[in-house]
């Protein structure tokens, strides 16, 4: 970790922004953690989106279009140890759904079936595609450190972070491990 | 037994010769994991999970290792930890077990293996298979989604529940359990006892009306007795904020396996009959609701001035309701029954007859297992005593004949091996069949000449000769008698046949609490001025409605809107049975506690002190009001 005060990032990917709302649970501890770590971008606590070098890269979702890929790339590549958050992040989660079927066959169901007579699948050059299957982190990036649950609580995710800044890798024993 | 010492993780420990290592190590509290295993069933070593090692070098199911002198047995090692995450994780892989969007979300062995396994990631990537959910049947849902093939739910079905539904079908990844031959649930031989929903370790079975209402530790547990039919099983049952949210079975050491019917299991929860909470009184066409006190005082100023009261109860009740609801009847000066009652009434007349011996009584219906030969009368058990009916089904699984003698459809057809269809009553048939046996062996030219002398019955010679061989041959045998049959002359020939034959007798009737063996009843008015009836769960009986049809004036004190508390000119309101506190007598002559579930709802608050009342408005007073 850095010399000074350790650099943290979080990102949410293809999913609710649950766990990051179960972060901002910790409640007081927002403060301590102010003094003890600098935050280099969140999108729940702060303006900057970008991702820059940092010691801790935090992600939330799950892995479902091209720009999911960017991020967790860019995330990789920018931190030292990086945390998968929520059971999507771990597991792949609510957003796996989908892979029991085929994306065509559900776009085409959600955007024209249940859409009125002008209804068409959305295909703009702005809008990122969507991935063959959605994926968990580890299945595109290595993840060092996993934080399952939906959300992970508070307290867990508190948890995790006091052993991150203690310089161990959390690791949640079957007390705390909740999906 | 003879006791055998061995060695597990490092402790000595000794068990009787014949039990599994598994079976030992729970009686020693030492932890092993399993899946499939289950104290009801055979095992069936599916899924794996309970693995040790042993003497160091083999890797072996403990549910299927027997103990043996020195053994040396581990079950927690690394390697057995990895080998157990790895099953885990591939049984995960196979189908969409995500605990978030599960009903037994908290309630899952799956799901509490892979928190003991600390399973946080994946090693496998996921197959994604697309299996359809059956929602077909009325109470059950079927999820393969959640399935993990561990075979439960079809041993339930065939070893406890004796009906063999449900099967595996399909091989390698296209395996699934299948219902029948492959119907949906919805129209299969399903029971609907709900056995397999019970037995299964996830969500892949689970009960429609409590789906999402809350997992077990979100509830508050009674253990309390059914009161659907008189075999009264012992039952768990969940509520929470004041609600009914599921009703399992618990006797799982017992015969019964733990299972409930689809009464016991499934009718409290779908039965959302408009609650009654005030006193209705009709008058003229013109309803008015009163309070409470003011329907007691209206119920006693009209039996006060009546001269022929016909008092009829449920047969569903507490001993302690009967008890008070009879004293402060006969108070008034009623007539006094309960439903099942007259059954017992005629059953007792003829055994004292034909002087028939109680030894002839089974007092243990778990005994028909044991026959060599089951005679069925009357097939309804299958819906009024369905956990006999299973009981019948196991035994005739495994080789026991069955006859069956129905008037309509025979409910046991897949399992009998002779259905005789003759309709009521019986006596014919039984009669030849004593006559037979009383002369010695007839042949058919004989039976016939016989049977035509009686009047061209449309009984078959055939069928008398087969029931007579049978009983004649077999040293066990046992003679059921469903509810239906109520002629004294059926039940007369029925009894004989037993005293011929040295044959044990299971006598059913429709009360669910048999406390109606010692209560005193008689047959009633069957067109009184008044008839006060006391319906339980017993709304849809037909004597109960015909009874307030043909009274002057008809009180009904029922909990919920029914065909009669709408043509009742008075209805009080009443408990439901989870909000009642009491005992009930079972088949088998024992006392069970029915304990209270839930808070009564509405004015009524108990049903004995509103009794107690109504008999000392006629000054006679007994229990707790004689020292008021």
């Amino acid at each position: 970790m850095g010399k000074n005060k350790p650099k943290v990032a979080t990102a949410c990917m293809c999913g609710c922004s649950g766990c990051h709302m179960s972060f901002l649970d910790v409640d007081e501890f927002v403060k301590d953690l102010a003094e003890l770590v600098e935050f280099q971008s969140s999108h729940v606590i702060m303006d900057i989106k970008d991702i820059g070098k940092v010691d801790i890269g935090i992600l939330e979702g799950t892995i479902t279009n091209d720009e999911n890929v960017e991020v967790a790339k860019k995330m990789r590549e920018n931190c030292d140890i990086l945390v998968a958050w929520g059971d999507c992040a771990c597991f792949g989660g609510i957003m796996t759904m989908r892979n029991f079927g085929q994306i065509d066959n559900i776009l085409e169901e959600c955007y024209v079936e249940k859409g009125d007579e002008d209804s068409v699948v959305p295909d703009d050059d702005l809008i990122p595609t969507l991935t063959k299957k959605a994926k968990s982190v580890d299945e595109v990036i290595k993840v060092d450190a996993y934080i399952p649950g939906c959300p992970p609580s508070a307290e867990i995710i508190r948890y995790g972070l006091e052993k991150l800044l203690e310089g161990e890798i959390p690791k949640l024993d079957k007390d705390k491990l909740r999906y | 037994m003879s006791d055998v010492k061995f060695n597990v993780d490092g402790k000595d420990i000794s068990a009787r010769k014949g039990m599994t290592v598994m079976e030992a190590c729970e009686e020693n509290d030492i932890d092993i994991p399993k899946l499939c295993q289950h104290e009801a069933l055979e095992n069936l070593m599916a899924c794996r999970l309970c693995v040790v090692e042993v003497n160091g070098k083999q890797i072996t199911p403990s549910c299927g290792l027997k103990v043996n002198e020195g053994l040396d047995i581990k079950t927690q090692t690394e390697k057995l930890r990895k080998y157990r995450r790895m099953i885990l994780e591939l049984i995960y892989r196979c189908e969409n077990h995500y605990c978030m969007f599960c009903e037994s979300d908290g309630d899952c062995e799956l799901q509490d293996l892979m928190y003991e396994y600390e399973i946080d990631r994946f090693e496998y990537p996921r197959m994604f298979p697309d299996w359809d959910v059956d929602s077909s049947h009325n109470h059950i849902v079927k999820d393969t989604n959640r399935c993990v093939r561990c075979g439960r739910c079809i041993r339930a079905c065939d070893e406890v529940v004796g009906n063999q539904t449900l099967n595996l079908g399909g091989r390698g990844i296209t395996n699934e359990v299948i219902v029948d031959s492959g119907v949906p649930l919805g129209e299969s031989t399903c029971t609907s006892c709900g056995m397999c929903m019970q037995v299964c370790p996830t969500g892949s079975l689970s009960n429609k009306h409590s789906l999402f209402k809350g997992n077990k530790d979100e509830c508050e547990l009674t253990k309390s007795t059914c009161l659907s039919c008189s075999i009264g099983c012992c039952t768990d049952v969940y509520t929470r904020t004041g609600h009914l949210v599921k009703i399992e079975g618990t006797d799982i050491d017992k015969e019964s396996g733990g299972q409930l019917c689809e009464r016991g299991r499934f009718k409290p929860l779908v039965d959302r009959g408009k609650r009654i909470s005030n006193v209705i009184y009709r008058e003229n066409g013109e309803e008015s609701e009163l309070s409470l006190q003011e329907g007691l005082e209206k119920a006693a100023s009209i039996l006060g001035n009546s001269n022929e009261i016909s008092a009829f109860a449920s047969g569903g009740l507490t001993c302690e309701i009967l008890d008070a609801f009879s004293k402060a009847m006969r108070a008034h000066g009623a007539l006094f029954d309960v439903v099942g009652a007259k059954r017992y009434r005629f059953e007792t007349e003829v055994k004292r007859r034909i002087n028939m011996i109680e030894g002839h009584f089974i007092n243990d219906i778990t005994e028909v297992m044991k026959a060599e030969n089951i005679l069925l009368y009357d097939t309804s058990i299958y819906n009024t005593h369905p956990v006999l009916a299973s009981y019948i089904r196991r035994a005739a699984s495994k080789g026991t004949k069955l006859i069956t003698i129905d008037a309509y459809e025979d409910r046991f057809w897949n399992h009998s091996d002779k259905s005789i269809t003759i309709e009521s009553p019986k006596t014919q048939l039984t009669r030849l069949v004593n006559q037979v046996i009383k002369e010695g062996k007839a042949s058919i030219e004989d039976l016939s000449r016989v049977s035509s002398i009686l009047g061209g019955l449309r009984v078959h010679p055939e069928d008398v000769m087969e029931i007579v061989n049978l009983l004649e041959e077999a040293s066990y045998d046992i003679i059921v008698i469903g509810c239906e049959i109520i002629d004294r002359w059926s039940l007369r020939h029925i009894f004989e046949l037993a005293k011929l034959e040295g044959s044990y007798v299971i006598s059913l009737n429709k009360a669910s609490n048999q406390y109606i063996r010692s209560l005193e009843t008689e047959g009633v008015y069957e067109e009184p001025e008044v008839a006060y009836i006391l319906a339980g769960e017993d709304e849809e009986n037909e004597d109960m409605i015909k009874l307030v049809e043909n009274a002057e004036f008809s009180i009904v004190q029922s909990s919920k809107k029914s065909e009669l508390t709408d043509k009742a000119d008075l209805v009080i309101p009443s408990l439901s049975t989870f909000e009642r506190n009491g005992t009930t007598i079972d088949i088998n002559g024992k006392k069970k506690e029915v304990e209270l579930a839930m808070e009564p709802k509405g004015e009524m608050r108990s049903e004995i002190a509103f009794f107690e009342e109504l008999a000392d408005k006629r000054g006679i007073r007994w229990g707790k009001t004689n020292q008021r």
